[in-house]
């Protein structure tokens, strides 16, 4: 039943508006009541992101309704065109516009010729999947409508795609991220999809000379970026240090360019010394067992940081439905082991009658009744965390030193054997 | 394309309903809340009222955002999630079950249903629904509709929420010397003017309703010898329990004339037989002499409303009684009294723009065109600073009630006028720095 004490998972159209709003410059409208969208705007607080792009509201009442009246839109199209001249306005559907049948399709095909903005259909209106598939699909379109053909390609530069707002930890990843390109290759990033992002940085993706793809709802967009820009992907997030070397070990195949092999070095020696006092450390705790709960990418590359810390994977339950590039590339090794999409109420009586050392997951799973004697938040929704320093990776060398501080920490606070 | 037009706008001679009131533009930002939200505002208070939200995952997971935050994590709110098949087929199985769970599971003493705007546009009948099992469940059912293609504000939501509260009220033997409080959303009622009054005179409180109530208490809350309504939000509530338990209630809400005010605390005295007025006197004169002191500084001074906690024409009003000019007063709705409110401003010889609040995004061409000395609400201050508009915002006066609202009001006119200049200049170096991000100091 879908019924939770806590959050739902959110909606396609909740995961497309997380990844338009942190745009600069982007203009959305929204054909809808206007607290749909009061809502969504307050809601990315709770995610800690800032909220970059223009969302408009159009409001809708019960004579638009009734005679399916859609003249609020197209005097707001007409109105945001004519006063910020912007490159692009995405015209998205409520679930009311959604229900009712609003053709937001047909509506930007007859109001393109009055306006000098591109005018972007978004139709998803909250009841075709979860919020991966809004995201997937946004990031896809992006790159569909958005990519200019390159006239100026950037040598020794990438681009970012999946690193948006809904990623707990997105502010920090991304400067590991971008840490370990420079170290690594001496690479620069060109565009990060989409936190933070400009239209104007979107519309020069091509420029990059490859597309690193951190999540699995990413690869769609970096497949169209193959086909229509010819640049090549690689898809993979860099969790622990065995995970960051082999991440780096693959990227020097994609690039055709040798790895920084001191700094591979320097950071082995620095976490290798860490990663042997924690295992010192949980040498006596009997029950080493950690369930991880969150998203596909985050769980799965978390889960090999929590075996390189001597500590053993119980359960990885995902929180979302699988997109059909996941579903593909779940490794044999965590199979058995992982879930998605399971109940509130299921999750809740399996971390109950579950007794384990560590629980890695997201806030509302954190508030559940649970047997774990350790726990750490590790992705969203979010109740507690306030996030604004941007050093606090999970992914990376400096994220493997990051979170064997937070456990050390965290073992510190509960002796208990 | 023009920015902004002004006269798109209705003047006040010519509000006479609703829809009279427009908007500054068609796309809004960020638009207002809905009466989920309001809902939320109010119910999140009563600690053992079980809220059950059935909607969209967008509606239930910001509803329990809100209310988890609002209450630290306290909350009661649960979400049932519709679906596609729900839409076609209808979800009164689905909710049922959900309600049957809850009772059995947390053994509530109320549930508030609270349906949103797709299942109202399906036509889902909660009302119906509830009928057909409140004898199966022990919880009382409450049923709030909160669509937002009805309304255009949060407000709704609240009133429904209120008034739904009656529903778990009993009749009691009246005790003469207490009261309710009814609207009134701060703690701290008991340090307000009007409290402290009616302590010192032997009157103490049966509820505060929402903000220190349970639904426990709320079946006594009819006990009280008087309603007094803070906020004009439980109106509705306050004539509801008149008709069914024939409590009397006054209007006490965040006035600010002198006579508003005194007639209120005179109905207060009547109802309870008290003496409050003659306690007063020194307050009075103080607003009397604040008054004539602000005039003579604010005559002229031109004003754009945004928002304060007291209504939009009624304290616009009263800041033309102090000798000010409205230029613009952004409002909600038109609510019960404010065609008084109105028609003081119209006899004060002002015709101001009338538009639809929480619409900022048209704000920064009309501050260009209007130039006002004056902006009340919240906005960033950078932006009123560079054009040499002083910002006032009244928070405080939000836990105040009786003379000292205007009291205090005055003076942070008057204060924010004289550190204006101050407050500019520190604005100009916080601007030349890099300025703020979200507005605040």
């Amino acid at each position: 039943m879908d019924f939770y004490k806590f959050f739902p998972t959110p909606s396609d159209r909740m995961g497309t508006i997380w990844t338009l709003s942190t745009i600069k410059d982007a203009y959305i409208i929204e054909f809808g009541p206007a607290g749909t969208t009061h809502f969504a705007i307050e809601g990315l607080m709770q995610l800690n992101a800032d909220h970059n792009a223009n969302v408009y509201t159009t409001h809708i009442n019960e004579t638009d309704i009734s005679f399916g009246k859609q003249d609020r839109l197209e005097n707001a199209i007409l109105e945001i065109d004519g006063q910020h001249n912007p490159k692009y306005i995405f015209i998205m559907a409520s679930s009311i516009s959604a229900i009712i049948g609003t053709d937001i399709d047909s509506i930007c095909y007859e109001m393109q010729s009055k306006v000098n903005a591109k005018l972007i259909p978004i139709t998803t209106g909250g009841y075709s999947g979860d919020h991966t598939l809004g995201i997937e699909t946004t990031l896809d379109m992006l790159c569909k409508e958005a990519v200019k053909e390159s006239e100026n390609k950037i040598e020794n530069s990438y681009n970012i795609i999946g690193n948006n707002a809904d990623i707990f930890n997105f502010l920090s990843d991304v400067e590991e991220i971008k840490s370990l390109m420079k170290n690594g290759f001496g690479f620069d990033v060109n565009t990060i999809f989409t936190a933070y992002t400009s239209i104007d940085e979107i519309e020069n993706t091509a420029n990059a000379n490859m597309n690193l793809v951190l999540r699995g709802e990413g690869i769609k967009a970096a497949k169209t970026l193959q086909k229509n820009h010819n640049i090549e992907y690689y898809y993979g997030k860099p969790y622990g240090l065995e995970g960051t070397t082999k991440w780096l070990r693959e990227l020097e195949k994609v690039l055709g360019i040798k790895v920084n092999e001191s700094y591979i070095n320097k950071k082995t020696a620095q976490i290798r010394k860490y990663l042997m006092t924690f295992r010192f450390m949980i040498r006596e705790v009997e029950n080493k067992s950690t369930i991880l709960v969150g998203d596909y990418d985050v769980v799965i590359g978390l889960a090999d940081l929590v075996e390189e810390l001597g500590l053993k994977v119980e359960a990885i339950i995902v929180k979302h439905k699988p997109c059909k590039a996941i579903k593909k590339s779940i490794s044999e090794k965590w199979a058995s082991l992982i879930q998605f999409d399971i109940s509130e109420r299921e999750l809740e009586n399996y971390l109950k009658s579950t007794p384990s050392y560590l629980l890695l997951a997201d806030g509302s799973t954190l508030e559940l009744e649970n047997s774990s004697r350790l726990s750490m938040q590790i992705a969203n929704p979010n109740f507690k965390k306030y996030s604004i320093y941007p050093h606090t990776p999970f992914v990376g060398y400096n994220g493997t030193l990051y979170m064997i501080q937070s456990l050390f920490e965290l073992n510190k606070a509960n002796p208990r054997y | 394309m023009k920015q902004f037009d002004l006269d798109r706008l209705s003047r006040l001679n010519d509000i006479k309903e609703n829809d009279d009131i427009k908007a500054l533009s068609h796309a809004i930002f960020p638009g207002t809340h809905c009466p989920l939200f309001g809902v939320a505002m109010i119910a999140s208070f009563i600690e053992d009222l079980v809220v059950v939200v059935a909607g969209t995952q967008e509606c239930t997971y910001y509803a329990k955002d809100f209310a988890y935050q609002r209450q630290y994590g306290k909350d009661n709110f649960y979400s049932v999630v519709t679906n596609k098949h729900d839409i076609t087929f209808g979800c009164e199985d689905k909710i049922k079950e959900v309600i049957f769970e809850i009772d059995r599971t947390i053994n509530p003493k109320a549930i508030m249903l609270v349906s949103t705007c797709v299942l109202e546009l399906i036509g889902e009948d909660f009302v119906g629904l509830k009928e057909s099992i409140q004898d199966e469940v022990n919880a009382k059912l409450l049923v709030v509709p909160t669509e937002h293609f009805k309304c255009n504000s949060h407000i709704p939501g609240m009133e429904r929420s209120l008034e739904q509260l009656v529903t778990v009220m009993e009749k009691c033997d009246i005790d003469n010397n207490s009261i309710n409080i009814l609207g009134h959303r701060q703690h701290g009622i008991e340090n307000t003017e009007l409290m402290k009054l009616l302590i010192d005179e032997g009157i103490h409180i049966n509820s505060v309703i929402p903000s220190k109530t349970t639904i426990e208490e709320l079946r006594f809350a009819p006990r009280a010898k008087l309603n007094i309504v803070t906020d004009f939000v439980a109106l509705p509530m306050a004539k509801k329990m008149e008709d069914i338990f024939n409590i009397p209630y006054v209007y006490f809400d965040k006035h600010l004339s002198i006579d508003r005010i005194r007639n209120s605390y005179k109905k207060i005295e009547e109802f309870l037989n008290i003496k409050l007025l003659s306690k007063l006197n020194e307050k009075e004169a103080e607003l009397n002499s604040l008054m004539e002191e602000a005039r003579k500084i604010l005559k002229g001074k031109t004003f754009i409303y945004g928002n304060t906690p007291m209504m939009a024409f009624e304290i616009s009003s009263f800041l033309c009684d102090l000798g000010m000019e409205p230029i613009l007063v952004q409002v909600r709705d038109l609510y019960e009294n404010d065609s008084i409110y109105m028609e003081e401003i119209k006899r004060h010889g002002h015709n101001p723009y009338i538009s639809r609040i929480a619409n900022i995004a048209p704000m920064q061409s009309i501050y260009d065109q209007c130039k006002p000395n004056f902006y009340l609400g919240h906005e960033n201050p950078m932006n009123l600073a560079k054009r040499n508009i002083i910002q006032i915002t009244l928070d405080e006066v939000t836990k105040k009630l009786g003379y000292e609202i205007p009291i205090d009001s005055i003076k942070k006119i008057l204060l924010s006028l004289e550190q204006h200049e101050e407050m500019k200049d520190k604005m100009k170096k916080m601007a030349a720095k890099g300025g703020m991000k979200h507005g605040l100091l």
